[in-house]
C-alpha cells in the first residue's frame, strides 16, 4: 500500500491527473478513518476527509519530495479534522455525554472498549494515539504532523497511554461508543 | 496489561472496523474550487467602511468584556498554536491556572529556578491531581510533573523518553528516575536531558524542595 501510495504521490506531484485521482481514491479510507477517530461523528468525519482530499488536490505541488509524503498527508487530514472540530465545539461534549451515559448503565458487564476510551481522551492526545498506533508514524513524523518536537510527542504519548490504561482498567463497561455515534449520524 | 503491542493491536482493530463511506469524487472536486475573490477585493470601499466600524467596536468591547471571557479567548488562541503570554491548562476542555490551582487537592508549588531562556510552552493535566509543565530551552525540552505527595499515578522519566531516546538521555533519565523531590504537600520530578546537574540543583533550591522521603507506592 505504501509503495503504491508513494508512486501515486510521485505522479500527482508531477501533475499527472490520473495519478491524482487514484491517489485520492486510495487515500480516502485512511483519511476518513483518521478523521472519524478524531471527530467520532460520521458526517463530520466525511466532511473533514473530503476537505482533506480537496486540500491534497490543491496543494500536492507544495510537497517537494515523495519521502515525506506520509507525514504530509496525515498533517492535512489532522488539520482538516481539527478545523472541523473547531467549528463544532459540541462534538467532544456529545461524546463525553454518550460515554458517561453508557458507563453508568446498570446492565453492562464488559470493559470499556478502546473506542470509548479514545473518545474520553483530550483531543490532542487522541490525535497522537491514532497517529502512533494506527498510522504507525514515528515520534519524529508525528512531531512533523503536529508541529511539536519529537520529545514532546513521546511525553504526551506517555501521558495518553497512562490515561488510556486508567480508563480501560477502572471504568465500568460501555456499549461501544462508535456504534452509538454511527446511529446518531 | 496495556503495553505498546496490545495498544497498537487494539487501536488498529478499532479503527480498522470503522465503516468507510463511498469515495465521492464529485463532492471532492466541488471543494477544490476556491472563491475567486475575497470580499475586500470585490468591494474595497465596503471593506474599509467595515474596518472603520469594527475597529472602534473591538476597542470598546475589549474594555467591556469580562476578564474571564478574555482569558477564554487567550486559551483558544493557545489551542490554535498562537503564542500567548499566559499559562493555560487543558484536559479535554481548557481551564485557567487559577482554576487549576483551586481544583488541585494540594498546594501547588510552581516550577522555579529555571534558566532564563526557558519558556513555558504548555501545562497539561490528563489525570486528576497530576500536572505536567513543558518548557522549551535551546538545548531541549524540560518537563515537570507535579503531583500530590505519594500520588498513586507516578510517571517515571525513563518512560517518558521512550524507545527512541539516545543512550545518553536514557542514562541521564535513569539516574534521574531515582530522584523524586518533595515540597510541602507536593512531589515532583523533572524529566529532561537539557539541564546540567547544577541547574537541576538550582531548581531544587529555588522551589525549596528536598528529596522525597520514600518512593511513590505505585509506578506505571
Amino acid at each position: 500500500m505504501s509503495d503504491r501510495l508513494a508512486d501515486l504521490v510521485d505522479g500527482a506531484i508531477r501533475g499527472d491527473a490520473s495519478h491524482m485521482d487514484a491517489l485520492l481514491e486510495a487515500w480516502w479510507p485512511e483519511a476518513y478513518r483518521i478523521a472519524f477517530g478524531i471527530l467520532r461523528d460520521r458526517a463530520l468525519a466525511q466532511d473533514a476527509a473530503q476537505d482533506a482530499c480537496a486540500t491534497t488536490y490543491r496543494h500536492i505541488g507544495a510537497l517537494r519530495s515523495v519521502g515525506s509524503y506520509r507525514a504530509w498527508l496525515y498533517r492535512v487530514v489532522v488539520r482538516c479534522a481539527q478545523e472541523t472540530a473547531r467549528k463544532q465545539p459540541h462534538v467532544d461534549a456529545l461524546v463525553e455525554t454518550l460515554v458517561s451515559k453508557a458507563a453508568t448503565a446498570p446492565d453492562i458487564e464488559e470493559s470499556l472498549d478502546v473506542g470509548a476510551a479514545l473518545g474520553r481522551l483530550p483531543h490532542d492526545m487522541r490525535v497522537l494515539v491514532l497517529l502512533r498506533y494506527y498510522a504507525n508514524l514515528t515520534s519524529r513524523e508525528i512531531g512533523s504532523v503536529m508541529g511539536i518536537p519529537s520529545a514532546t510527542v513521546r511525553f504526551r504519548l506517555a501521558i495518553a497511554r497512562r490515561r488510556l490504561k486508567q480508563l480501560l482498567d477502572t471504568s465500568p463497561s460501555a456499549t461501544p461508543l462508535s456504534d452509538e455515534v454511527r446511529t446518531r449520524a | 496489561m496495556l503495553n505498546e503491542q496490545t495498544l497498537k493491536s487494539a487501536v488498529s482493530s478499532y479503527v480498522g472496523t470503522i465503516r468507510v463511506p463511498e469515495f465521492d469524487a464529485a463532492a471532492i472536486r466541488g471543494r477544490t474550487v476556491l472563491p475567486l475573490q475575497t470580499t475586500a477585493r470585490r468591494n474595497p470601499l465596503r471593506a474599509l467602511a467595515l474596518g472603520l466600524i469594527l475597529v472602534p467596536c473591538a476597542a470598546i468591547a475589549y474594555t467591556v468584556i469580562p476578564d474571564s471571557v478574555k482569558q477564554d479567548t487567550l486559551v483558544q488562541l493557545h489551542a490554535m498554536g498562537i503564542p500567548v503570554d499566559r499559562m493555560v491548562f487543558h484536559s479535554g476542555g481548557f481551564i485557567t491556572l487559577q482554576q487549576a490551582r483551586r481544583e488541585a487537592s494540594f498546594a501547588m508549588v510552581l516550577p522555579a529556578g529555571l534558566p532564563t531562556d526557558a519558556v513555558l510552552k504548555s501545562v497539561t493535566t490528563a489525570v486528576p491531581d497530576v500536572f505536567t509543565f513543558e518548557y522549551e530551552t535551546p538545548r531541549g525540552p524540560v518537563y515537570f510533573e507535579l503531583h500530590k505527595a505519594s500520588h498513586k499515578t507516578y510517571l517515571e522519566p525513563i518512560f517518558v523518553a521512550g524507545d527512541s531516546a539516545s543512550p545518553e538521555a536514557k542514562v541521564h533519565l535513569e539516574k534521574f528516575a531515582a530522584q523524586v523531590w518533595h515540597v510541602g504537600d507536593q512531589d515532583f520530578i523533572v524529566a529532561t536531558h537539557a539541564l546540567t546537574g547544577s541547574q537541576l540543583a538550582r531548581i531544587k533550591a529555588a522551589m525549596g524542595a528536598v528529596n522525597a522521603p520514600a518512593p511513590p507506592p505505585a509506578r506505571n
